[in-house]
């Protein structure tokens, strides 16, 4: 145990490093390659990047919420800066579009607004399992009560 | 025997073979307790023979009938053969003796009227030279006569008697005071046991002292006194007094009347003194008087046998403070008999390991121990019971019905009596250790004094012929299992409305019946009314009803079918209980009571019935306790919903999310 200790951390540091590499890597590869591209994600990205920060669950619900439609906010305009103009200045373009942040960062507002308010439809989703589990298991044993007699079920009513 | 209700005389038959009837009776044959009547042989039409119709209250002596029957003595009336009858309508069953008529008439009608004295010779010839020879007979078979007086004697011719029945009633039972011995004298006459060729010979001398004087040596003593008498003076001086005997018959009835039973003439010494009349009895000791007197309720004991006598006698007031060892010591330093002090030591040893193992006992046992020891010769005296261990059966029967005397024998059986009894007269009783087994069993009877257990089971299982007690068919005086279950059919239609299956019935079953039961016992004990005392119940029926196969009981199975109910209410599927209710009154209309057990008993189904409800009981349990955990507010944890919640979050942005890139990337590509 005292030995496997350190080797364990080694190995989580290790694949950290990998991937910080990793990620580095292709930052500065989209830096060399897609310059365009990575100035407007760069700056479209943020809401995602600010609820992985703000988010301390080890899952990033909140990362991921945001992420996914900030990401669905800013493909209209990637995939136009893509197709018809990949140069800085169509990305200065889209970022200074009043109406590109306007759709990018409300995008990510539903991320968030779908990470806040989902919880209170989630209990509301659990508590009707529960009811519906309740009532099977009650018929369960109204068919053991019918079969063996009040007595099986220790002679108290359901 | 008067006719029945219908008018017509009653005729019962014994074994397919002999016909009694009731209607002619024999009064010159009848013995004091039983009542005898003609009888006609049916195979060949004899009519030389009469039966004699036992009191069911009196146990006969079964044990030993068989061995009267193979007897071929020409001096001891024949027994011709014997058996259970039913008897007039009513009146139950009764054990009947078939015998064959004596030719002449009794010796003498009786003692208390006046006789005439006979010559010694003549009392020598006729009576004692043919009685010592029918006892050496009897003796050979194992056979005690034990009603040897001069009233049970039939002439049957110049030359000799014919010696009466003596198995009507309890071993000595009619036998009056003067006949028995100091022994015997002091227990019940229902509990003086088989006892010993020797008590015969006593008898016979009494006997013969009776028919030389023509007197009863009685004179008007009633038994305490002749008791009384007996220990203090002698027997022969008790009894002979002033009588001027010549000096063979003085011999002869000094060796007969000898008090100590191993000192008093055996049949081959009487049949040396009949040969030459000059062999002389042993002379008694002189009795050393002991150097100091035992001191007890005020008087001074020189003897054991009167300070056992003495203790025995005040059962209310008796007190030994000191546990006996007083006794002890007396025994030892005055007496110096060491066999005496040892028995007294076992009996105080035996109470002692009684009180320390809480068995009971207490100052009643510790006397009656004590008795024991010093008086090894004298009966179990304990309270109201005084028998000796062979009669204590009969005395058991015919003195049942008295509540207080039950009680006493119960505790005689409790604190383990007659064992001790037989520690104490190791060897000088016969089938000694084969009682001692049975004993131990009826301790645990009445330890138990459960259904099935208890005095009861001690009374049927001592007294193989004794009728059954319970009050449903006492009066019916069943005394064989078979007739068990006809007799409980007569009375079903009375509206009992208790079990038909009580105390006396379930110990009557239990000791008459071959197979063991003690399953069915146990059940009847676990609760008075519930499934297992019902198929206890039935169990007992069925064992009985086995005796008599493919007789169905009708009235019988409508009266347990009352009392049945909470065995078929007690399956717990509900269609199996259902099926039950549905097929038991056909099963009951079949009055087939072994079948009616089977029925209800069906373990297989039990068994699957007990399974499935245990199973059936812990799901439930399983059930409830999470219908329990989901009503519970830890069910609704605001965390556990958040956790959902937002997995929920994830999963619609994931699917909004990526509907709308897809969708992006399909119009910008377009």
């Amino acid at each position: 145990m005292a030995v496997g200790k350190p080797r364990k951390s080694g190995a989580k540091g290790e694949g950290s490093l990998y991937w910080g590499m990793v990620t580095l890597g292709a930052i500065a590869a989209g830096l060399i390659f897609a310059l365009p591209t990575m100035l407007v994600l760069a700056v479209g990205i943020l809401p995602t990047v600010v609820a992985a920060v703000v988010d301390l669950h080890a899952k990033k619900y909140a990362a991921w919420s945001v992420g996914f439609l900030n990401c669905a906010g800013l493909m209209p305009y990637l995939g136009n800066l893509w197709v018809n103009d990949h140069t800085v200045a169509g990305a200065l373009a889209v970022l200074t579009d009043l109406t590109a942040w306007l759709v990018v960062y409300g995008a990510a507002a539903v991320g968030w607004a779908v990470y806040l308010g989902m919880p209170t439809i989630g209990a509301v989703i659990l508590d009707l399992q529960n009811q519906s589990h309740i009532r099977k298991l009650r018929s369960e044993r109204r068919k053991i009560v019918d079969e063996w007699g009040q007595d099986a079920a220790g002679g108290a009513a359901d | 025997m008067a006719p029945d209700a219908s008018g017509e005389m009653f005729i019962a038959v014994l074994n397919d073979r002999f016909e009694i009837l009731a209607d002619a009776p024999l009064p010159q044959y009848d013995s004091p307790r039983a009542a005898a009547y003609a009888a006609r042989d049916l195979r060949d039409g004899e009519e030389g023979i009469f039966a004699l119709v036992c009191d069911p209250d009196l146990p006969p002596r079964m044990d030993i009938l068989g061995r009267l029957g193979r007897l071929g003595s020409a001096e001891l009336i024949r027994l011709r053969d014997y058996g259970v009858v039913s008897w007039a309508k009513g009146q139950g069953y009764r054990v009947v003796l078939i015998y064959d008529r004596p030719a002449g008439s009794r010796l003498i009608p009786g003692l208390n009227g006046p006789f005439a004295a006979m010559s010694e010779e003549r009392v020598i010839g006729q009576v004692l030279t043919p009685v010592v020879a029918t006892l050496k007979q009897l003796s050979k078979q194992g056979v005690t006569h034990r009603a040897i007086r001069p009233s049970n004697m039939f002439v049957r011719d110049e030359d000799g008697v014919v010696l009466g029945e003596c198995a009507s009633v309890p071993p000595a039972f009619d036998q009056p005071p003067v006949f028995e011995t100091i022994g015997s004298l002091m227990a019940d006459p229902a509990g003086r046991g088989t006892g010993e060729p020797a008590d015969d010979v006593y008898a016979l001398g009494v006997t013969v002292l009776a028919l030389i004087t023509g007197e009863d040596p009685a004179a008007g003593r009633d038994s305490a006194q002749l008791l009384a008498e007996k220990m203090v003076t002698g027997s022969y001086h008790a009894l002979v007094g002033a009588h001027r005997l010549p000096d063979a018959i003085r011999d002869l009835l000094r060796g007969m009347l000898e008090d100590r039973a191993h000192a008093r003439w055996r049949l081959d010494d009487l049949s040396a003194w009949l040969e030459d009349r000059d062999m002389k009895p042993i002379r008694s000791p002189d009795s050393l008087k002991p150097e100091r007197a035992f001191a007890f309720a005020g008087h001074a004991f020189h003897e054991p046998r009167a300070l056992a006598t003495a203790l025995a006698g005040d059962w209310d007031d008796a007190e030994l403070p000191d546990g006996g060892h007083e006794i002890l010591h007396w025994a030892r330093q005055s007496l110096g008999d060491d066999d005496l002090a040892n028995r007294v030591l076992t009996a105080i040893e035996m109470s002692k390991r009684d009180r320390q193992s809480r068995v009971g006992g207490g100052q009643p046992a510790l006397i009656a121990r004590l008795c024991m020891a010093l008086d090894n010769a004298a009966p179990i005296r304990y309270k109201r019971v005084s028998a000796y261990i062979d009669g204590l059966g009969s005395l058991l029967a015919v003195r049942f019905r008295d509540q207080a005397f039950q009680r006493d024998a119960t505790e005689i059986f409790r604190n383990r009596l007659p064992g001790c009894s037989m520690r104490m007269v190791e060897g000088s009783r016969s089938n000694a250790p084969g009682m001692a087994r049975a004993f131990a069993r009826f301790a645990r009877f009445v330890e138990s004094g459960g259904i099935g257990g208890g005095i009861e089971r001690c009374l049927y299982e001592l007294m193989s012929h004794q009728y059954c007690h319970s009050p449903l068919i006492a009066d019916q005086k069943v005394m064989r299992i078979e007739d068990l279950l006809p007799a409980l059919e007569r009375i079903a239609g009375r509206g009992h409305s208790g079990p038909p299956v009580d105390r006396h019935i379930a110990a009557f079953i239990a000791a008459r019946c071959e197979v063991n039961v003690e399953g069915f016992l146990k059940g009847l004990n676990s609760n008075k009314t519930g499934e297992d005392a019902v198929i206890g119940m039935l169990g007992l029926l069925a064992a009985a009803a086995a005796k008599t196969k493919g007789t169905r009981h009708p009235d019988l199975a409508r009266w347990i079918s009352k009392h049945i109910r909470p065995a078929v209410e007690s399956y717990h599927h509900r269609s199996w209980r259902a099926k039950a209710e549905a097929e038991l009154p056909a099963v009951i209309e079949s009055g087939d009571i072994v079948a009616i057990y089977r029925f209800v008993a069906n373990s297989e189904i039990r068994r699957r019935d007990r399974d499935g409800f245990a199973q059936a009981q812990a799901r439930c349990r399983h059930i409830d306790r999470q219908i329990a955990v989901l009503s519970s507010p830890e069910a609704r944890n605001p965390r556990q919903a958040a956790e959902y919640g937002h997995g929920l979050a994830v999963t619609l942005s994931a699917i909004l999310g990526l509907t709308a890139m897809a969708t992006t990337v399909v119009l910008v590509l377009h």
